[in-house]
């Protein structure tokens, strides 16, 4: 198993530079490292503003890092011309979160999913052939070739949205919360098209996502964020050892009125990423902060296998045999 | 029963996409009412709070009581003076309904000086304790901010207060939840729980995850294209739901013990308004159809224990 | 919801006015189109017989001073009017679409020294810059299309560069260029045909207003020489008339009026009935 994509101490701030305002500077992302190897699924979780969606800009190069290096394939894009850049881009594709906006309003279905191929200067044998096996690959009717996007239900807007981005073939696909702006039964149905989609054409994804159970259900690896940085890199079956993940799955609602919770609450609010605190940036809210943990940063520490962590106090042995004890009472609670 | 709805329709030119919707709620009682996107969730909310009228609709039939006054049909003055008094709306997007230009202190007062006649002083004094309440830190400083000052959390915490301020007995809360953060998000839930079990309220919780009403309902009535298909106890919800369709919209949500590719989509998408199809609403996406299915309107049918099917084919599982 | 109950209301209102501003349009073009088939008399046939006539069976709408029927010299005057003023918005489009597009896409040094000159030129009120225009070219019609199109460039260049800026942000424009699409096909692709309805309906409303303008300066005597008759030229020529014969001077300015309300009314309707980001939202 190769990796498909490696992603190496990659950082990017912004500078925020008014007339009056004093000179300022937003850590979007900062020192993320990881790996994806070909056909996995890795989630990346967090809440609003951690900079996941910034990560996966500059995974893609639609913006530049400040610092570090995404290597794709074998190739380090900081390499790569403007033109071989955009040819690459056809390998690695992103779905977006609102499909409303993802689609030019006055681009009906077909042109949307021809656009692709213009763009690349890719010929056709027959454009309407294409048109109908992209649609079918998403599980549209062909009847909805010539509607505008307006005329779709978001549901539909999303599968166009998939299909644009497999058009070109690509090996890598962000998915940028694709089911963010969906009910749940369409959400189901694209997770469902999405896992189809990559056993049948051996693709690679990344999954944004503010959604843990979704990402826990969906993906190999979790990489999970806070403040522009990565707290914990866990397989998906893995304990959580960070006391962020911990309360971010206690926050999550199982559809089980028998596995009430209640929720480790978390005080104090959520540092600006204009200022991140010298230490750990979950300090202002964490139940296991010391004073270390507000001067000192925390490393990416290997705990087991495929299982890193950045917390001076992590979630050992005595929490995560509570935690493997719900897990377990959750599962025999399950008919 | 502090609300109770019978056979309520909600009209738009020709089309109800409310239609025969009933169910009840008493003080201290959290009711959910679960659907998705068009099945009239907020319509119904909206209709209870009196503002169809606002966005051109119009109660066609059934009743809507509540503590014995006839709201169906209520002059819009008497209405007025229930609303943000008696019954009192959380909206799901603290950010549009709060006044940017005005301190967020002064937008919680109003309801109480409008509904309970309070000055100024006594106003505040009132906020601030219930700011205090909802754990809002230091509510002194932040009675004086404006909005864009808060983050999204403490914004739905002000709407609460906002809503709570006018002392009510009935809390209408639309989604309010789902513009915020995982971690907010469960917060907020537990502030809302709380509040209800303390203060004696009902609360009618309108939202499209199961996974929050399987966490604070006594209650839940599952809409679908406008019809209550399913009403019970959340208990008989999640371990007999007999509706097809609230059998498929439970597995429609990744549980902690699902393995990917487990999850079952249901087939199909909600009909448009316009495009209802004869019969049962569900029929075109239903794995139960039988032709009866395609002629006739299942009713809501009450069994044993409070619990309501609109399912004509509710015994072929 | 309320689109639902709304919008066949807004679309018929829309359409009536529409269609009442559309009708006159057209015929207010026919007649300049055709106008040598169309005037009873040739505008410049003089009959100092029946000199400042009211109108009668004869003449519709009178005589001038030189005897010279007023229905004809109105309806070549259309034809000087409308192509004055639609040339100069059009070349004033033209170049605003470029330069605004340019500016808005790319950003950068380029975009401030052009909005800087654009700036200037909207500093000045449009008759000092027709007449400095005129005082170098000379008075004719090319100075006044000239003036007129520079005096618009401003406001076509900056709708359509802030159009572009805003478009730029759009996802589906992201989208595009995660496609490996170049400058070329996001700017005539997607960032132009979105923002041209708004600049195509403030030509439509600028065009009523450069009638006005034409009609100023060739009251002024800048624009179109005699005998050529402009609805300016018409009225300036009619104000030694005024009480003798004020029809010489009322008709041409009503017809700047109406062709100017229509002009709005027009544009009104097309920004209603046309937008189809505006119907996107409220679908």
């Amino acid at each position: 198993m190769s990796d498909l994509l490696i992603v190496d101490h990659l950082s990017r701030h912004f500078t925020n530079t008014g007339l009056f305002q004093k000179r300022q500077v937003f850590h979007a992302v900062s020192d993320v490292s990881f790996s994806l190897a070909r056909g996995q699924i890795l989630g990346v979780v967090g809440e609003s503003g951690c900079g996941k969606s910034t990560l996966a800009r500059l995974v893609l190069r639609l913006i530049q890092p400040s610092k570090g290096a995404v290597e794709f394939d074998g190739l380090d894009m900081a390499t790569l011309s403007r033109g071989d850049l955009r040819r690459l881009r056809q390998r690695m594709q992103l779905v977006f979160q609102d499909p409303y906006s993802a689609i030019d309003p006055r681009y009906r279905v077909r042109d949307a999913l021809l656009e692709p191929f213009k763009v690349q200067g890719v010929k056709l044998k027959s454009a309407d052939a294409t048109v109908a096996s992209l649609l079918e690959m998403v599980g549209l009717s062909p009847a909805l070739t010539h509607s505008y996007p307006h005329q779709l239900s978001g549901g539909q807007k999303q599968r166009v949205g998939i299909a644009r981005a497999l058009a070109l073939n690509p090996s890598l696909v962000v998915l940028d919360e694709p089911t963010a702006s969906l009910d749940v039964s369409v959400q189901a149905q694209i997770i469902a098209l999405l896992n189809r989609l990559r056993e049948s054409l051996g693709l690679t994804y990344l999954f944004i996502s503010h959604d843990l159970g979704l990402v826990r259900y969906f993906c190999d690896k979790i990489l999970v964020m806070y403040l522009g940085r990565i707290v914990e890199i866990m397989p998906n079956d893995a304990v959580p050892t960070h006391p962020y993940t911990r309360a971010l799955l206690d926050s999550t609602f199982e559809p089980d009125p028998r596995q009430r919770r209640t929720i480790t609450r978390l005080s104090g609010e959520i540092p600006s990423g204009y200022n991140p605190p010298p230490g750990c940036a979950f300090a202002t809210r964490c139940p296991r902060v010391s004073d270390l943990c507000r001067t000192n940063l925390p490393a990416l520490e290997t705990i087991s296998d495929h299982h890193q962590t950045a917390c001076h106090h992590p979630l050992m042995n005595e929490m995560k045999s509570e935690v493997l004890q719900q897990v377990n009472t959750h599962e025999s609670a399950v008919p | 029963m502090l609300l109770t709805v019978e056979g309520l329709e909600v009209g738009f030119g020709a089309f109800s996409p409310v239609d025969d919707v009933a169910f009840s709620i008493d003080r201290g009682e959290i009711l959910g009412i679960v659907g998705e996107s068009g099945s009239g969730k907020s319509l119904t909310a909206i209709a209870i709070m009196g503002l169809l009228s606002r966005i051109g609709g119009r109660i066609v039939a059934g009743r809507i009581c509540f503590d014995g006054i006839e709201l169906a049909g209520l002059p819009e003055a008497k209405l007025r003076r229930l609303r943000g008094g008696r019954i009192a709306l959380i909206t799901q997007n603290p950010m549009t309904s709060l006044d940017g230009m005005m301190r967020v202190g002064p937008q919680i007062d109003q309801a109480a000086r409008l509904h309970l006649g309070l000055d100024r002083r006594a106003a505040r004094a009132r906020s601030l304790e219930l700011m205090a309440d909802l754990r809002i830190p230091d509510p002194a400083r932040v009675y004086d901010l404006y909005p864009h000052q808060l983050s999204g959390g403490m914004k739905q915490r002000i709407v609460i207060a906002m809503a709570l301020a006018g002392d009510p007995e009935l809390l209408v809360a639309d989604e309010p939840t789902t513009a915020l953060d995982v971690t907010v998000q469960a917060q907020i839930v537990q502030i809302l729980v709380e509040l209800v079990k303390r203060r004696g309220l009902a609360m009618i919780l309108i939202t499209h995850d199961m996974g929050v009403v399987a966490q604070t309902c006594d209650r839940v009535a599952v809409m679908y294209c406008g019809r209550v298909i399913e009403r019970a106890q959340v208990n008989a919800i999640f371990e007999d739901p007999r509706h097809p369709y609230t059998q498929a919209l439970i597995r429609c949500i990744p549980r902690r013990d699902m393995t990917r590719g487990s999850m079952q989509p249901i087939p199909g998408m909600v009909p448009n308004v316009a495009n209802q199809p004869a019969g049962c609403r569900f029929n075109p996406r239903c794995p139960r159809v039988a032709d009866i299915c395609h002629t006739e309107i299942p009713g809501l049918r009450v069994s044993a224990g409070d619990h309501g099917v609109a399912c004509l084919r509710a015994d072929a599982a | 919801m309320r689109a639902v109950r709304a919008m066949p209301m807004l679309k018929a209102i829309a359409s009536v006015k529409g269609s009442i501003a559309g009708l006159y349009l057209l015929f207010l073009i026919g007649g300049a189109l055709f106008a040598p088939w169309l005037s009873p008399y040739p505008y410049d046939q003089q009959d100092l017989t029946i000199m400042n006539q009211p109108p009668s069976l004869t003449h519709l709408m009178g005589t001038d001073e030189f005897g010279r029927d007023v229905l004809s010299r109105m309806i070549t005057g259309a034809r000087t009017s409308l192509s004055v003023s639609v040339t100069a918005i059009g070349v004033s489009v033209l170049s605003g679409l470029i330069l605004g597009a340019a500016c808005g896409y790319f950003g950068g040094a380029f975009d401030r020294v052009v909005m800087i000159g654009v700036d200037l030129t909207w500093s000045f009120p449009e008759i000092l810059i027709a007449l400095m225009l005129v005082a170098i070219i000379g008075p004719g019609l090319q100075g006044v299309v000239l003036a007129i199109a520079i005096a618009y460039l401003a406001q076509f260049t900056r709708l359509t560069r802030t159009q572009v800026m805003v478009l730029k942000g759009e996802t589906f424009v992201e989208a595009t260029v995660n496609l490996g699409a170049g400058h070329t096909h996001i700017l005539f692709a997607h960032l132009l045909p979105n923002a041209l309805a708004p600049v195509l309906v403030a030509a439509m409303l600028a065009t009523g207003d450069a009638i006005i303008l034409e009609a100023t300066l060739g009251f002024f005597g800048l624009g179109a020489q005699p005998p050529t008759p402009s609805w300016g030229a018409m009225m300036s020529s009619g104000t030694a008339q005024l009480f003798i014969a004020p029809w010489v001077i009322l008709l041409p300015g009503l017809a700047v009026a109406l062709t100017v309300i229509f002009l709005n009314l027009f544009g009104d309707a097309i920004i209603t009935a046309l937008d189809i980001r505006t119907k996107l939202r409220e679908a």
